[in-house]
């Protein structure tokens, strides 16, 4: 059939109904979220670069007396010994605390968060003429030592003018200490908000005085004034030398990293022989068993998997969708039905739809119309198939079936009534149309 | 993109790598060589935006019947295209063969023939033409994006036209027909109310049908002779709705189970042609919640070709059909008394709410014939009873729905009935003929 004739114009097929076509534009997307992507970099590049700037207290060189970096003590340890301070230096807390024993004595902690949960309860126990230095602690190690909180935290560390009658601030001038900001909690409703210990430079340095036989201990919120870098900077020499030198003995805890916890079966702590020993190894060795065109096959077997990919990837053109029209399975309402039926146990329901159709085929066949009455129709129909009447009567018009096994009897019965009368074997007329 | 060269190619020269002293360095170099080689390679492959594409070819075909669509394409560019060309139909076009590989000069053109076995009904459309153009060397090639192909295909698409397997029955109707109208030899007169001719009586004739007056006249005995009233109209209105994608027929017995919608298209079909014969004007609508279809059968010749163009997109929505739309476009396109046949469902509901309150209307203008499918599956699933396979209760209780809805069925049909409307409720193999034997026996009874 090869025609190219257009459709008559008589015939008007209505068009198929079709959603409404996608309209996309092309540049709106784009436009939309460069600015803020280039914001998003921007900010994800700050973060970094900070990070890399700021030296951290696992670091070895952090604020260590014997260190020159830039995040070393070496100059401020130099400074107080020229200052006539005898400084111990402690690399476990152990030490620290031993040594620190000793009255009069100021105990530098420059990564308060390494020292554990004891052993700041030890700390605690100093005698009472001790000065501890925190620089930078935690939220917790704070809260539990001093009661105060970091208020707020700069990114960078900022120049603070003293604003306060500590002998070492006042003395130092503007330092450069602004960066966390401590404070006391706020009060609970209707209770007058307490201020703990001396806050200077803003809050950024706070000394709470010995109470109860307490150490005395000073909060530093940023470690700049120490740091090799930066010392010469400000008062941050003089604030720094200050603090630490209000006592004749100077203990150093220049620890950088967590110690392990004690055993509890009160032995002496031995160091721990499992900790491995934290040095880079710096070549696998596997990497000298092999020559090294082996590793460059390696790599470029990877890219021929990665070309082959790419050979395979690429179909030509894409699939293509179709509408399919709608179906609906046959006779689905009718097997719909039979299983409620069957779930609501309908056998009343059942039954009688099966009379109601034996009845519409029967009474044709007797003669009888859809509107004779119900003992004519027992009679004529018992006549019919040489039945009892009574029986005739409980097959057609009987009562509801109480089980399953009766709506089987009563299909049955119904059945081979019909097929009496209609003249009928039930296996012939299954294969009738 | 690249081909399978690319991966060969790397992957032999990785064998020379302990050749080389520096395999790292000898590594790097390969990756440049092969991607510059597949760079330059893509670049100089044919230009895709060169082409020129345009079809022609069959633009019907009956369903199970084959197609072919001829796609031409034209290489306007300076270089010689390689590579292959992806004519995509919709999967049920049956669109063979899928792809098929190119070589084309500058200033050339190709006829690429497609062949297509649909295995749908309707619209079957052309949807986009892919072109791969390969470099010189083979090792990359270039292809249009989805986007630009959707663009810069040409258009096509193929109209699969319904199977009618009820034209089997048309030489026996034909036949009929020509009985009724007295045209060929058999016992009584032509039948039909309409007054035909005169002729001079031989003898067989009627005594009835001898016209005295006519005969005194003449010096011999004149009978009048008769023909079925002509010019009567015919209207089809096939109901779209949910119930016409309700599939009639077994599956399992080996038989194609069709939408109620094809049998009725079938049916529609066989009438019209039918009454296009016996000298009827026959119009057809397609009808949900709105008019999908509608064909205005002036000419009687070419009404059929007409009448299965229109009807084969029609599809079935799932939508409950407004019998009141049907009556009120039959109401206002036919003037005349005509025969209206609703091809529909005996479904209580979508009966009983929409198109009895309407049908009073209609039927105290026309003469109206509802026709439904019946589902054969039904009838045996009464029967089935007690002899299936499976849990007795299942089989009773599938008996039993089947029966109820029987007795439902009967139920519509009678008070369809009762509004002097004639049903045909028929299983699907014998519904086209059924109802072209109703519309027959009307007449030849001289009551269209």
């Amino acid at each position: 059939m090869t025609t190219t004739t257009p459709p008559p114009e008589t015939v008007e097929a209505a068009p198929a109904a079709k959603g409404p076509v996608k309209k996309k534009s092309r540049w709106s997307k784009p436009r939309l979220i460069t600015p803020y992507a280039v914001v998003f970099l921007l900010a994800i590049l700050t973060v970094i670069a900070v990070s890399v700037e700021t030296p951290s207290p696992g670091d070895e060189d952090y604020l260590s007396p014997t260190a020159t970096s830039d995040f070393g003590g070496s100059v401020l340890a130099q400074r107080l010994t020229e200052r006539g301070i005898a400084t111990t230096v402690a690399t476990n807390v152990a030490d620290a605390l031993a040594a620190a024993g000793r009255p009069n004595t100021t105990l530098f902690v420059p990564a308060p968060d390494f020292v554990r949960a004891d052993q700041l309860l030890e700390m605690s126990y100093l005698p009472e003429g001790t000065r501890i230095v925190l620089v930078r602690p935690g939220a917790f190690r704070l809260m539990a030592l001093t009661g105060l909180q970091v208020a707020d935290s700069r990114i960078a560390t900022g120049l603070a003018e003293p604003g306060c009658n500590v002998p070492e601030a006042a003395a130092a001038g503007p330092a450069e200490v602004f960066r966390d900001r401590y404070a006391a909690p706020d009060p609970p409703k209707g209770m007058q908000p307490v201020t703990i210990g001396v806050p200077c430079y803003d809050g950024s340095m706070v000394t709470v005085p010995s109470v109860e036989e307490m150490p005395e201990i000073v909060v530093v919120g940023a470690a700049d004034p120490f740091d090799n870098a930066r010392i010469n900077a400000a008062g941050n020499s003089e604030l720094a030398v200050g603090m630490l030198a209000t006592r004749p003995n100077l203990v150093w805890l220049d620890m950088h990293a967590s110690e392990p916890p004690p055993k509890y079966d009160g032995e002496e702590q031995e160091p721990d022989p499992y900790v491995p020993p934290k040095a880079s190894s710096p070549e696998n060795p596997l990497y000298k068993a092999f020559p090294a065109w082996m590793w460059a096959a390696l790599i470029g077997l990877l890219i021929v998997f990665a070309l082959a990919a790419l050979a395979r990837g690429r179909r030509l053109g894409p699939p293509v969708v179709e509408p399919l029209p709608v179906q609906v399975p046959a006779a689905e309402t009718v097997y719909g039905r039979a299983r409620l039926y069957r779930r609501g146990d309908g056998r009343e329901a059942a039954l009688s739809a099966m009379r109601d159709g034996a009845l519409h085929r029967i009474l044709p066949a007797v003669g009888l119309s859809s509107k004779a009455d119900l003992g004519q129709i027992v009679e004529t129909v018992a006549a019919r198939a040489g039945r009892d009447r009574q029986q005739v009567r409980m097959i057609l018009f009987g009562p509801p079936p109480g089980s399953d096994q009766d709506l089987l009897n009563s299909i049955h019965a119904l059945d081979s009534l019909e097929h009496a009368v209609l003249g009928e074997r039930p296996h012939e007329r299954r294969h009738r149309r | 993109m690249i081909t399978w060269r690319p991966v060969v190619v790397f992957g032999v020269l990785l064998l020379t790598l302990p050749l080389w002293p520096l395999p790292w360095l000898g590594l790097l170099l390969y990756i440049v060589l092969v991607g510059v080689a597949c760079l330059a390679d893509a670049m100089m492959a044919a230009p895709l935006d060169r082409l020129t594409m345009w079809r022609s070819g069959d633009k019907m075909v009956r369903l199970t019947g084959t197609a072919t669509v001829t796609l031409h394409v034209r290489n306007d560019g300076p270089r010689t295209l390689h590579g292959a060309l992806h004519d995509s139909w919709v999967p049920s076009a049956g669109a063979t063969p899928a792809s098929h590989p190119v070589t084309l000069p500058p200033g050339k053109a190709r006829e690429l023939v497609t062949t297509l076995t649909p295995t749908r009904r309707g619209d079957r459309p052309a949807v986009r033409v892919t072109v791969r153009s390969h470099g010189p060397m083979r090792l990359a090639y270039r292809q249009t994006p989805r986007a630009r192909a959707d663009k810069v295909s040409p258009p096509w698409t193929l109209r699969v036209l319904p199977r009618f397997d009820s034209r089997r029955h048309l030489s026996e109707k034909y036949s009929r027909l020509r009985v009724l109208e007295g045209a060929v030899a058999a016992r009584g007169r032509g039948r039909g109310s309409e007054f035909d001719s005169l002729r001079e009586y031989v003898i067989g004739d009627d005594i009835r049908s001898i016209d005295w007056r006519a005969s005194a006249r003449r010096e011999s005995v004149i009978v009048k002779t008769w023909r079925p009233e002509r010019d009567r109209r015919v209207v089809c209105v096939l109901d779209t709705g949910r119930t016409s994608a309700v599939q009639v027929g077994d599956t399992n017995g080996g038989g194609l189970a069709e939408p109620r919608l094809d049998a009725a298209i079938d049916a529609a079909l066989l009438l019209s042609a039918v009454a296009a014969r016996a000298g009827d004007r026959v119009d057809a609508l397609a009808v949900d919640t709105e008019v999908r279809a509608v064909i205005e059968g002036g000419a009687r010749r070419g009404l059929l070709p007409k009448l299965v163009r229109a009807l084969a997109p029609l599809e079935p929505a799932l939508v409950e059909t407004d019998f009141g739309l049907v009556v009120a476009e039959v109401l206002k396109r036919e003037a005349k008394r005509a025969l209206v046949v609703i091809f529909t469902s005996l479904e209580p509901g979508a009966i009983a709410e929409s198109l009895l309150p309407a049908l009073p209307q209609l039927a105290s203008r026309h003469k109206v014939i509802v026709a439904a499918v019946s589902d054969p599956v039904i009838a045996r699933m009464r029967t089935r009873r007690g002899y299936g396979d499976g849990d007795p209760m299942d089989v009773a209780y599938q008996a039993a729905a089947a029966e109820k809805s029987l007795v439902e069925r009967r139920r519509v049909a009678a008070s369809l009935v009762r509004y002097g409307v004639e049903v045909v409720d028929q299983p699907a193999d014998v519904f086209a003929s059924k109802v072209t034997d109703a519309y027959l026996a009307l007449k030849a009874s001289g009551r269209l």
